[in-house]
């Protein structure tokens, strides 16, 4: 065994003695928690997902507002419904499929969009 | 009995200038350079900037007007990116088959024996639109029965685009890889560098198909074992095998280039410190330990007296501990130290590395254990912190943080994906045309 007692950092970087690991948090052999994990809801494909920060308020009466950040997967085909990021010789917006041009490139499909209600 | 390898080898084209376009599809068809971490050379070409003559390495400083004029982007490299990138695509590779070499940051190989696929140029072009739909990079896939041969093809797959990025050399039936043999020069050929063309030349073996067909004696003859298996792979018989996913790393490099030459220790110190910090935190991330390192000082190569200095030491024990490794490099590089000299740039090498997991007490008995845990435990804290908060949050002392050294990385485009200041922006818009 090679650590006996865990030591953690917590997110102020201040260390932590957390004592002897609890078996039912710890999965066996990899010391991983078991607890959820965000990723697991939002990011299906780590592979294919890029996030990106959102600027504007054309959206705002769907809910969508300046500063979220949007969770883009590039392996979805886009539905017509989808909210999409496209890319066009003047520049890149994020919108609805339905509403692109058809000389318009679909870069990657919304799979989610991420709102901070509070800042801490 | 296991089945015969069958090779595929999926290089990703002009890695870093893709990775940069993967953001700025403004810049597809354009000529884009991406420069070394010192804006010192060309590390990575569009096609464009390659019909335009910017030869690989070009010095930037050389090339500022001409780039200019030719209206090329350029880029300083942004490694956290191209990183990313390059794992993304290792994760879609690996989902595929689990036998899969990582061989460099843009290139690995594939063996798909165990698959079963009727048509390898079909499965080849599936998995490169794979790649491009989903990573958003394109490749270049070259399938043998040898890694050699896959080399050799993936080569030709980007050269010649009548070939939809793949091309499969499986077959040695039918004439078509004696004609691509034929038409690879020497010097192109994996494994025979600017040494042993010439050397072939004289022998009157010009291209992949002649080299192919010498006999394994001659062959050994002129280059020894390596040219024997060269032949071997070239004709379809595979010496090498997959190395096996996993392999411990041999060696941890790092190396600066000052950003003007320098006689003052301080600089170097400064330097050879973040050097080893960062060499340090890479064993660390690994899992491993250094037991013997190198520190090389060496003057301007092309100004007169040229210097190169070279110093290698024991640790005496195996570590990742960053004060230690830190304040054995800088006392190395104290004994080194001339005066008189200008140093150019520092290297450092770490080698003689071992699993962290080997670490036992009974073989390294006079290890102080304890002391060893605290030093972990100290280690792991300050890697979580900078992972975090951005490298060098918290660093030590000796760490000069100037930019005398430090890269100079001006052209740099946003860490896209580490950083979670530096997302990509994008406008909202209610309709793609307004």
């Amino acid at each position: 065994m090679d650590n006996d007692l865990q030591t953690m950092a917590d997110s102020d970087g201040v260390s932590v003695h957390t004592g002897f690991p609890n078996p039912a948090l710890v999965r066996r052999g990899q010391g991983q928690r078991l607890a959820l994990d965000l990723n697991q809801l939002l990011v299906r494909r780590p592979s294919s997902t890029y996030l990106f920060r959102l600027a504007g308020h054309a959206l705002v009466d769907q809910g969508i507002y300046d500063g979220d950040v949007a969770v883009i997967d590039r392996a979805l085909t886009p539905r017509p419904t989808d909210l999409v990021v496209a890319w066009r010789t003047s520049g890149s917006t994020l919108c609805r499929c339905r509403s692109l041009d058809p000389e318009d490139q679909v870069w990657g499909v919304v799979t989610a969009i991420i709102h901070k209600y509070r800042q801490p | 009995m296991s089945r015969p390898p069958i090779f595929a080898l999926i290089d990703c084209n002009n890695f870093f200038v893709s990775c940069e376009r993967l953001f700025r599809p403004d810049l597809r068809g354009r000529p884009v350079v991406v420069l070394s971490s010192n804006d010192g050379c060309v590390i990575s070409r569009s096609n464009e900037a390659k019909t335009l003559g910017i030869p690989m390495a070009a010095p930037a400083f050389k090339y500022r007007d001409i780039f200019k004029q030719q209206g090329i982007a350029q880029f300083s490299a942004n490694f956290e990116l191209y990183g990313d990138i390059s794992q993304r695509i290792t994760s879609v590779l690996t989902s595929i088959t689990p036998r899969t070499e990582i061989y460099s940051v843009d290139e690995s190989f594939l063996d798909l024996s165990e698959l079963d696929i009727d048509d390898y140029c079909q499965w080849g072009r599936a998995a490169r639109s794979r790649l491009l739909r989903e990573v958003g990079i394109p490749t270049s896939i070259g399938i043998a029965p040898t890694k050699t041969l896959a080399k050799l093809a993936s080569e030709h797959a980007k050269q010649n685009h009548e070939l939809s990025g793949v091309l499969d050399l499986l077959s040695s039936a039918s004439p078509t890889r004696e004609a691509y043999l034929s038409n690879t020069p020497s010097k192109e050929i994996w494994g025979i560098g600017w040494r042993l063309a010439p050397k072939l030349r004289a022998e009157g073996v010009f291209n992949a198909l002649q080299l192919s067909r010498l006999s394994s004696r001659h062959a050994n003859q002129l280059m020894g074992v390596h040219g024997r298996q060269l032949v071997a792979e070239l004709s379809g018989q595979a010496c090498h095998a997959l190395e096996a996913l996993g392999h411990v790393r041999q060696t941890i490099m790092k190396g600066r280039t000052f950003g003007e030459d320098t006689n003052q220790f301080q600089v170097i110190e400064a330097a050879i410190a973040s050097l080893g910090a960062g060499a340090a935190a890479s064993l660390r991330r690994e899992g491993l330990l250094a037991s013997s390192a190198v520190v090389s000082l060496n003057t301007n190569r092309h100004h007169p007296n040229y210097q190169y200095q070279r110093q290698s030491i024991r640790l005496n024990m195996p570590t990742a501990d960053t004060g230690y490794i830190t304040a054995q490099l800088a006392q190395t590089a104290a004994e080194l130290f001339n005066p008189q000299a200008r140093y150019h740039r520092a290297n450092i090498l770490l080698y003689d590395l071992v699993s962290h997991d080997a670490l036992q007490p009974d073989l390294f008995g006079s290890i102080d254990l304890a002391d060893h845990r605290a030093s972990q435990a100290r280690l792991q804290a300050l890697d979580t912190i900078n992972s975090r908060y951005g490298q060098h949050t918290v660093h030590y002392a000796a760490e000069d943080l100037s930019s005398t050294w430090r890269p100079k990385r001006e052209l740099r485009s946003p860490h896209y994906t580490t950083d979670w200041n530096e997302l990509p922006t994008i406008r909202t818009a209610r309709f793609s045309t307004r």
